[in-house]
Formats: structure tokens, C-alpha cells, sequence
């Protein structure tokens, strides 16, 4: 490589500087160009995988198979990224909830709150990383836009459970109370209709806009994780998962608070949304 | 073997057939290749974009580690958001360690997160920058693996600036190295193969991040539809200023979308062009300084704009560089 430098048809930068400089030997230009390519690789692979995946169903076997391999490189040095910022929508926000009890002996709540909080929190990087533990927190309850099996769906909610009770664990150590209950709050932005409508008004900070959200599992979920009662099931069978709300147009004049029997037909309700069957499976 | 044999042995009129001369074009595509390869990757370069990369992104990582610090408890103590062993859990299928998951006593915080804070320090003063840098990359993706959860695009910003910087010659200019060597008579050094190939890494890696961020927002409805900015705007969560005065302007919105789905998508094309490099940075500065602005996030919007630096030629850099420490140097004298 390098003895072909001198007769490259771009001009070569700084080339005073070049003339003195430590020039690399062949050998070296050689090792760091396998080098290079192969982390050029990783770096190009793993948001392809990212995207790779198109539907539940769906995963290009050859992109997964490649990813398998590189896959310790790109943990470790974080390189495991798709890149996604504010993609493929920007979605509604979530927090959390929180309630303290007196005790035991009455079930009235002593605090109630919300996190994060501009004003408890400050300054913004603070703030901006209790919300992610807000938005992580949420991702682990719902469904990925990805194809998910049923062990790494059980996986998922085993972490959802972990991270729900050392969040409480953590705010009851810091309020100095013995239990805390955490819940998920979604927080949707208001359309352009909702805002502007002289009867809606509808600010961003208003109260219909929040939204608690349920632990619970649709009832076609609820057997999921226990693999003996659903034996037919194959393992490595990816698992369609219905969507927890529906779709908020744009700027058409609706219902200021969606519910499912207000939904238009064409939007799926968890309910209308079938799971893959054992038959579909075979 | 520019000439094929058959003209060498005197046959002036025979042609050469076309397996010779797609062979020949094919050579010629390579030794091109070979040459533009070594060129791109291996021209010596010199260390000015890289030394102010240095500066912007040590800076980012003692801000952010300062922030930890002073919340380590919070963050990394026993009462943390997320403990040690749900850490360790959320762990178990991906390939990371980190020693975080190993001490959570506040004094033995403390001592790492002081040390941290002395290598990110010493990374942007330039002071033993060859092995600081280094120290800083390994020590930022240290906290990245215990601190899963509450990470964003900063973090991530954060640990690919470390890791080219970790390679590149930064130190060379405005540090404390340079000005040791100033003062003991050394030479200044020259320009530096590796600092190229530390350039091409970040710029490389900077267009498959704006590629694939582009590709990912193609999949949404709102980039597509042109609604995405008012869904970004109106999010009490991010918003830092108030911008929803916009609504008033829907096309103004819809082309405020479709021109970020754009520019993402093709800068990966459009910035090594010299005619088009500078409308595309400067879109960059608008993006991420609205971001900055606009979206809550300074720290993300600013860590962008220093990774766009990459694009900046070192004599652009100089020139700047030496222009402001005239207008320093007169004022000092004034």
C-alpha cells in the first residue's frame, strides 16, 4: 500500500508536515486495514439488526447469525446501538408513580407523586436520568418492537418485576417509610386538534392527558409463562404481542379520551389481536 | 500490463480482446483502490480537529461524571435505583462487566468516582493525554455497564467520542503535554498517520449513526405524515422552551420533519463533498442546538455538535484556533 502513496491522484493534506512525518510500514498499513474493517463491521451490523427485524415474524436469518458472532465486541465497547432517537415516532413519555402508606393500620396515602420532576430535580442531566429510569422501566413492560420468543418475553418480565421493586426499595430507603407502591404513568401529547379546539383546550400539562397504567396482562398472556401449560407451543416461536393503546391520529377530530368501545374499527384492540397458536406454529 | 502482449509483439492493429481488457480494467480498479485506500486511511494528518475534539468531549465526560458523583448514592450506592445484583441480572445475556458491580460501601465510591473525575480532567487539560484518554474510555464504559437504565444518547456520544480519542494523537495541541514540550525546547510534533485513521473512524461511525437514525425515523408514521416536530415539541417531559406556538404553522412543522428525515438519511452521503460539507454541518449545529435549546437536552445537543467537529480540516481548525488566540492575546495586552 504505502508505495503507491506517492502517486495517489488526490492531493495528500499537510503535505509539508508529510515529508517529516513517521510514515507507516506496509505491514502495519495492512493490520490496522483488517483492523478497521472489521470494527467498521460491527459498527455497521448491530443498528442493521436493529432494523433487520420488520415484523414479530420476521428477522433476516443472515443479519442474526452475524450479529451472534460480533455480538461480545459490540456489548462491551457499546456498540450494541440502533440509533433510534426519537424513532421510529416520538412517543408519548412515561413516569412513575409513586404512593406511600401510613402503615399497616390505614390505607390513606401520605404522599402521592410523580418522577421526574423539574423542580425537584436539577440540573438537567439529573432530571434527564431519573427520566430514563422512568422510560427503561416502562420498555420492560411493554411489548419491543422486535420479534420476541416466549422465554425472552419471561426474561423481560422477570426484569420488569426486579427493577418495580428495587425502584420501591429505593424510595421507601429514601422517604424512611417500610413500603412505597410504584405504578406506570403514560404521559401522550396532546394532537393539534386537542390543543387548538376551543372545547377540547387540551394544554400539554392537562390531567386527561396522563394516563395509570396496568400491570396486568391481556387474558391471552396470562398462561405465557408457564411452558407446561402450553406444550405445543415452539420455543424458539416468535410471539406477537398486542399493542397496549391505539394509535392517535394525527389531526382528526375525536375522542378526547379513547376507550375501547369508542375505537374505530380499523384500529386493533387487544383483545381483537390473535396470539400465534400451537396450530400456526406446527 | 497497461498494453496487452499482442500490441508488445508488434501488431499494431490488433485489438485487445475483452477478457484482456476487462482484466486490465479490473487491475487498474484495483491499484486505484489500493491507492485511494492508502490515502484515505494513511496521509499523515494533523492533530488540531482532533486536540479541540479533546477538549469539548473530556469536558462532557467530567460534567457527566460529576453528576454521578455527587449522586453516587443514588445512583451506585446500596440503596440504589437499581442495586448491585439487579445490575448484574439485567446483565446476564449480554457480554459486559464493570468493577461497580464488585463495591457499593460510599467511601470505595467515592475514591473511583474522584479518580474518574481526575482522569476526565486530566483528558481535557491534555496532560499524559496518551494514556488518559485511554483510562477515560475504559472507565466511562465502566459506568455505562453498572448504570443501564438511566442512559441516553449522551452516553452513548460519550463512550464513541473516548474510544477514537483513546487512539488519536489529541494530545499534540492546546494541552499540557504541548505546552511542557514548548517550554523544554522540543519540536512541535508533525502531522500523524494515526491521527487520520482516528478521523476516518469518527467520521465513518458519526454517518452509520445519522444513517440508521434516519432509516429508523422512515419507519414511523409522524416523520412521514410531517407531524413529528409538534409530537416532539408538545412533550412536557423534554420541553425545555416552550415552542408549541408552532402549531399555528403546520407546514412550517411538516418541513421542519421531512427536512431532519432527509438530512439524516443522506449525510452519510452529502458531508465528504467539499461543496456540501458546510450546509450539512451547519444543519447539524441547527438540529442539535434546537435540541440543545428546545428539547431539554443541552448535553446531547452539545456532544453532537463537538462529534460534527470530525468534519472540520485541522487547517480550518488552526486558523480559528490562532485567530482567537490573537484576539486573547491583544486583549491580554490591552
Amino acid at each position: 500500500l504505502s508505495k503507491r502513496t506517492a502517486h495517489t491522484k488526490q492531493p495528500v493534506q499537510d503535505l509539508p508536515e508529510r515529508a517529516a512525518s513517521r510514515l507507516w510500514k506496509p505491514w502495519q498499513k495492512w493490520v490496522v486495514s483488517v483492523l478497521v474493517a472489521a470494527h467498521l463491521f460491527v459498527v455497521f451490523w448491530s443498528p442493521l439488526a436493529f432494523n433487520s427485524r420488520p415484523s414479530p415474524e420476521e428477522a433476516s436469518p443472515l443479519v442474526m447469525t452475524l450479529m451472534g458472532i460480533v455480538e461480545p465486541y459490540a456489548d462491551f465497547f457499546y456498540l450494541n446501538q440502533g440509533y433510534a432517537f426519537f424513532a421510529p415516532d416520538p412517543g408519548p413519555s412515561h413516569l412513575i408513580q409513586y404512593t406511600v402508606d401510613k402503615g399497616a393500620s390505614t390505607e390513606t396515602p401520605i404522599v402521592e407523586r410523580r418522577f421526574p420532576g423539574l423542580h425537584r430535580q436539577f440540573p438537567r442531566l439529573y432530571y434527564h436520568r431519573h427520566f430514563m429510569l422512568a422510560e427503561w422501566w416502562n420498555a420492560g413492560f411493554e411489548p419491543p418492537p422486535v420479534a420476541e420468543t416466549p422465554q425472552q418475553f419471561v426474561r423481560r418480565r422477570e426484569l420488569y418485576e426486579l427493577l418495580k421493586e428495587s425502584y420501591a426499595r429505593h424510595l421507601a430507603h429514601e422517604l424512611g417509610v417500610d413500603s412505597v407502591t410504584v405504578e406506570r404513568l403514560r404521559h401522550r401529547q396532546p394532537s393539534p386538534y386537542e390543543f387548538l379546539d376551543n372545547e377540547i383546550r387540551m394544554g400539554i400539562d392537562d390531567e386527561r392527558l396522563f394516563e395509570v397504567l396496568s400491570d396486568d396482562l391481556p387474558p391471552q398472556l396470562e398462561n405465557l409463562p408457564n411452558e407446561s401449560a402450553n406444550p405445543e407451543r415452539r420455543q424458539d416461536s416468535p410471539l406477537l404481542l398486542p399493542p397496549l393503546g391505539p394509535v392517535i391520529p394525527y389531526d382528526v377530530p375525536r375522542e378526547v379520551v379513547p376507550t375501547p368501545g369508542t375505537l374505530p374499527e380499523s384500529v386493533p384492540t387487544p383483545e381483537s389481536v390473535p396470539l400465534p397458536s400451537a396450530e400456526s406454529d406446527s | 500490463m497497461k498494453n496487452s502482449k499482442a500490441t508488445k509483439a508488434g501488431s499494431v492493429d490488433s485489438e485487445p480482446s475483452l477478457f484482456q481488457a476487462a482484466t486490465d480494467a479490473a487491475y487498474r480498479w484495483c491499484v486505484d483502490f489500493g491507492s485511494d485506500w492508502d490515502n484515505f486511511w494513511f496521509a499523515p494528518r494533523k492533530a488540531s480537529t482532533l486536540a479541540l475534539m479533546r477538549i469539548c468531549a473530556g469536558w462532557m465526560l467530567f460534567y457527566t461524571h460529576f453528576i454521578w458523583t455527587i449522586n453516587a448514592s443514588e445512583f451506585l450506592g446500596p440503596h440504589a435505583w437499581i442495586t448491585r445484583d439487579v445490575s448484574q441480572k439485567m446483565a446476564e445475556q449480554v457480554w459486559v462487566w464493570t468493577y461497580f458491580w464488585y463495591f457499593d460501601h460510599p467511601l470505595a465510591l467515592l475514591a473511583a468516582n474522584l479518580v474518574a473525575l481526575f482522569i476526565f480532567a486530566a483528558m481535557t487539560v491534555g496532560w499524559k493525554t496518551r494514556y488518559v484518554t485511554v483510562a477515560a474510555w475504559l472507565i466511562s464504559l465502566m459506568y455505562i455497564h453498572r448504570l443501564q437504565g438511566s442512559l441516553f444518547g449522551l452516553d452513548q456520544m460519550n463512550v464513541f467520542l473516548a474510544m477514537y480519542l483513546a487512539f488519536a494523537p489529541c494530545g499534540d495541541r492546546w494541552s499540557v503535554d504541548a505546552w511542557l514540550r514548548n517550554r523544554r525546547g522540543q519540536p512541535a510534533p508533525l502531522a500523524k498517520t494515526s491521527a487520520t485513521v482516528a478521523t476516518r473512524l469518527l467520521q465513518i461511525h458519526l454517518c452509520v449513526i445519522y444513517l440508521f437514525g434516519g432509516i429508523s425515523k422512515l419507519q414511523g408514521t409522524m416523520w412521514r405524515d410531517g407531524s413529528a416536530v409538534w409530537f416532539a415539541i408538545s412533550n412536557l417531559e423534554y420541553q425545555s422552551l416552550n415552542m408549541t406556538w408552532l402549531v399555528y404553522f403546520p407546514w412550517l412543522i411538516a418541513a421542519l420533519s421531512h427536512a431532519t428525515v432527509f438530512w439524516e438519511t443522506f449525510y452519510c452521503a452529502l458531508v465528504w463533498p467539499a461543496r456540501t460539507r458546510p450546509f450539512v454541518l451547519a444543519i447539524a449545529v441547527c438540529v442539535h442546538g434546537g435540541i440543545a435549546l428546545f428539547l431539554g437536552m443541552p448535553t446531547f445537543g452539545f456532544i453532537m455538535i463537538v462529534a460534527n467537529m470530525a468534519f472540520l480540516s485541522p487547517s480550518f481548525v488552526d486558523a480559528v484556533g490562532n485567530r482567537v488566540a490573537g484576539l486573547m492575546g491583544r486583549k491580554a495586552a490591552a
